[in-house]
């Protein structure tokens, strides 16, 4: 594996790592109440993947505007 | 010929953070009393994990073998050697060490996942933690793919093709929630099941990228 490809990978695996915590800090939380986690944090989750999108779809329109100028 | 620091090989890094992930498995309470009490398990694990950091250190330390190498390509042409490699990792360190790095990772898996838990990744037991969990997933590679694309590592054409497969990876987990809803667990736990595993292709496909 190239240099880039391990830099990659492992930017992978920290983003995910992240990611884990902090849902992981909700299920937490969820378990000190004694209570699995409601509708209200799985929306919460799923808005946060919308706005994610939105930055991804605005990333590729710019690299795309970019090849173009 | 010029030397990158030995603090800089991505082997190195990438064996640090096992380490640092293995030893916080390590240390709980039941680890501690055992090697205290002098079993021998306990002690072989720590001896091993110090003769892997004196190899590493004595390794990387050697100032007349150096880790990773960079030599420079003219030089490389002149000497009729491999013409193209203007960046390597010296002789037979770089395969020896990701030997080691993959045997240590199959076998210290459970102190893997046990350092996990103890750093507050804790593992999901209900649909709605799985469900969460993967959407998580889907949300970090998004992440992952912006970043790259704005750096330049991935190209147009594979952000477009990551967008894709997490757009119908979330469809399906949208769906596996209304399932869920509906009563039919079963369906439902298949369904994040399948995207789990679509998102770990796709993990694999965005690492085995080369830069533009």
């Amino acid at each position: 594996m190239s240099r880039p490809n391990v830099d990659l990978a492992l930017t992978v695996v920290l983003a995910l790592i992240t990611k884990a915590g902090e849902v992981s800090a909700e299920i937490a939380q969820a378990r000190a109440e004694n209570r699995d986690l409601s509708g209200e944090q799985l929306t919460a989750l799923g808005v946060t993947d919308d706005m994610q999108r939105d930055l991804l779809v605005d990333a590729i329109a710019r690299a795309k505007a970019a090849l173009q100028d | 010929m010029n030397t990158i620091p030995w603090y800089r090989s991505s082997v190195f890094t990438v064996g640090l953070t096992a380490a640092v992930v293995q030893m916080v498995g390590m240390l709980d309470a039941t680890f501690i009393e055992a090697l205290v009490s002098g079993k021998p398990g306990a002690l072989a694990q720590l001896g091993g994990f110090a003769l892997t950091a004196l190899v590493v250190g004595l390794r990387s330390i050697a100032a007349a073998q150096p880790l990773t190498l960079t030599q420079n390509k003219a030089d490389l042409v002149n000497a009729a050697a491999v013409p193209t490699l203007t960046e390597r990792q010296g002789g037979f360190v770089r395969p020896l060490l990701l030997a080691w790095l993959l045997a240590g990772a199959v076998i210290s898996l459970p102190a893997v996942l046990q350092g996990c838990t103890q750093l507050g990744l804790q593992q999901p037991q209900t649909f709605n933690q799985r469900y969460a969990y993967a959407l998580g997933q889907v949300t970090a590679i998004r992440q992952v793919a912006t970043s790259a694309l704005n750096a330049k590592q991935i190209s147009i054409a594979d952000a477009e093709y990551t967008l894709k497969v997490t757009d119908q990876s979330r469809q399906l987990l949208d769906a596996a929630n209304s399932l869920a809803d509906a009563g039919d667990i079963a369906s439902a736990e298949g369904r994040v099941a399948l995207v789990t595993g679509i998102l770990t292709q796709l993990q694999n496909y965005l690492n085995s990228r080369r830069p533009q």
